[in-house]
């Protein structure tokens, strides 16, 4: 039987017609890997609907692997993010207007989340590919970090052996074209090279090791 | 099988990506039907002829070539389907026309053996989509003989239990972004429905799932296996909690859903079909902004419907009639009424959708009673005062423009 890997992306926000997270989560739709394949959810930017949305697309794909994906403002390589906090502080209004100002995401949460995805060896095998990727240590605190929460909390709090985790990617260069010229960008064949490498490194090598440098300990 | 003009075209561009030579598609006549060179098209092909007589490749050199106006080296080969010559293709490729051309000639016989297979899933497809349709929009005992037939001849059990649902769709078109030159638009109409279908089917992942489309509306078929840990209701609750996921996933433009119950047979999935037809049509007759209803939430309503339209005015109107009267055209005593039944009867609830305090409302309630003689927090006036009410809504959506359609309204009555 099939196991579903499933890669969520954000709807176009804030002007954009396109919103990379979403195209590289559709593009991925269908592929196989093994006995795996990728499904895809499109998650609404919107502290109302984020979490719910993902919390239908668990229970409908009942996936063994979630990757949540987002667009991160200036960022110029892959961000594997270690970490989503119980906080929702949002630097702007989301889809529906709202402003979270130092909100707690679950009263009942825990104060912070790691992501269960094998990040460093992630970091590794994008290296390996020719991909720019870093660990990040804060996935902010608007609704990429919100979803990252949401999804840890719970698949915690509902016992899945579920692994999950969340991945940004910076603008495509058609994004920033003839806007800023100091903003980076990178392609979006190398987005879902890298999202699909972190879901095969996942089924591959679960058990994170611990890396110096780039070194393997 | 015939080679369409459709199908030559499109060989000539696929292999034209591959390699950069003139080549040219024939029909049995030796007509040149598509090319790379669209000012031959209509032309007769002098390689084309011999091989029509000979059935063998037919290869033009330099020498011969320069006899004839309008020719090039090169080589024609037939093109063979089960064993017969359909066509003939034609290489203009010099000195390597052998190898070249038998390389061309397999792809193209490749290619047409692919494009005849998927016409042929394509019509077994087209043959169960219409059994399914008739299955839905048709009485079984109609039609018995022609359904055993199609059961049998698409495998499936006449005992086998289905959870029948059908979702309307808002503004869905299939006609847009139509450019492609290889097919009909009707045949691109269809591929964007099956394409559709199968998306859905696939994210739904129920195993020997039916999706039907009828315009604007798609209806799931689910068959349906009793299991040890749950029972049909937390069956339904999973699939539709699942397809209105689904759903908001692939929809922009909005939808609803229907759910028409369990089919325990076969036979019954018409009468299925009618309900979840139902429970779409009759909250919209009602005014009820809802975007998932059943049957079982509509039944008492649906039966209502079923009187005659003399009976149905004469009730409401003894019922009702004089607080129409007193409301004289702004319906606040009905709306009171109508928000005090949709909260159940609560006081607090009413009070609060209202926006009024609670004593003008058990004010306006027992006003209600005094005008009509019927009190709306007595448990058998409620009863008349909301059915009452119901007959009213549904001959406000017969009079309504909304209603100018009136197969519309009689598919409300199953």
């Amino acid at each position: 039987m099939s196991k579903d890997i499933l890669i969520t992306g954000y709807e176009p926000f804030g002007g954009d017609t396109t919103n990379p997270s979403l195209e590289l989560a559709q593009a991925l739709n269908g592929c196989r890997y093994k006995d795996y394949t990728f499904q895809f959810a499109k998650i609404p930017v919107n502290l109302h609907e984020c979490i719910s949305t993902m919390e239908k697309a668990i229970n409908c794909f009942d996936p063994e692997i979630v990757i949540c994906t987002g667009l991160a403002y200036g960022r110029a390589s892959i961000s594997i993010e270690r970490v989503a906090i119980n906080v929702a502080d949002f630097p702007w209004p989301d889809s529906a207007g709202y402003l979270a100002l130092n909100e707690t995401i679950d009263a009942e949460g825990p104060a912070a989340y790691f992501s269960t995805l094998p990040i460093r060896n992630i970091m590794q095998s994008l290296h390996a590919e020719g991909v720019p990727a870093y660990i990040s240590n804060s996935a902010g605190t608007y609704c990429c970090n919100l979803l990252m929460y949401g999804t840890l909390n719970y698949i915690s709090k509902h016992h899945l052996n579920i692994k999950a985790g969340m991945m940004h990617v910076p603008y495509t260069p058609d994004m920033i074209a003839g806007k800023d010229p100091f903003m980076p960008s990178m392609s979006l064949d190398t987005m879902i090279k890298a999202v699909k490498t972190a879901a095969v490194t996942a089924i591959e090598n679960p058990e994170d090791r611990s890396i110096i440098c780039g070194f393997a300990q | 099988m015939k080679l369409s003009q459709e199908l030559a075209q499109y060989i000539i561009d696929y292999t034209s990506k591959i390699i950069d030579y003139n080549i040219n598609i024939m029909d049995p006549n030796a007509v040149i039907i598509a090319s790379n060179d669209s000012t031959r098209i209509g032309e007769t092909h002098m390689g084309a002829r011999k091989v029509l007589v000979t059935g063998e490749p037919y290869t033009i050199d330099k020498e011969e070539a320069k006899k004839y106006p309008n020719v090039i080296p090169g080589i024609s080969l037939p093109i063979h389907f089960k064993d017969n010559i359909i066509g003939v293709i034609g290489v203009g490729a010099g000195e390597q026309a052998a190898t070249i051309g038998k390389m061309i000639q397999s792809t193209t016989e490749l290619l047409i053996e692919q494009f005849h297979l998927k016409e042929t899933l394509n019509a077994e497809t087209q043959v169960r989509n219409e059994f399914l349709t008739h299955l839905l929009t048709e009485s079984w005992f109609n039609n018995e003989s022609y359904f055993h037939h199609q059961l049998k001849l698409h495998h499936f059990n006449l005992n086998q239990s289905y959870l029948v649902i059908t979702a309307e769709l808002f503004n869905c078109t299939f006609e847009n972004n139509f450019s492609n030159n290889y097919e009909s638009e009707i045949v691109h109409y269809e591929k964007s429905i099956s394409t559709l279908l199968e998306n859905i089917a696939y994210k739904l992942n129920y195993l020997h799932i039916n999706l039907v489309y009828i315009p604007n509306a798609i209806t799931f078929l689910v068959p349906y296996t009793s299991t040890p840990e749950g029972d049909k209701n937390h069956f339904m609750d999973k699939f539709v909690t699942n397809l209105d996921f689904v759903l908001s996933q692939t929809f922009d433009f909005g939808y609803r859903i229907g759910i028409g119950g369990f089919a325990e047979n076969m036979t019954q999935i018409h009468y299925r079909y009618k309900c979840a037809n139902s429970a779409l049509k009759i909250p919209k007759a009602l005014q009820r902004d809802t975007k998932i209803s059943s049957f079982t939430d509509v039944y008492f309503e649906h039966l209502l419907f079923n009187l005659s339209q003399k009976q149905r005015s004469r009730y409401w109107e003894s019922i009702i009639g004089k607080l129409l009267k007193e409301d004289n055209g702004k319906s606040m005593y009905l709306e009171t009424l109508e928000t005090f039944f949709q909260n159940d009867q609560s006081i607090t609830k009413t009070s609060a959708a209202l926006f009024i305090h609670r004593n003008t409302l058990l004010f306006r309630l027992n006003r209600i009673g005094e005008i009509t003689g019927f009190y709306p927090q007595h448990l058998k006036d409620a009863i008349n005062l909301y059915t009452a009410l119901t007959l009213y809504k549904l001959y406000q959506f017969e009079t309504s423009s909304v209603s100018d359609d009136i197969e519309n309204q009689k598919e409300i009555l199953l």
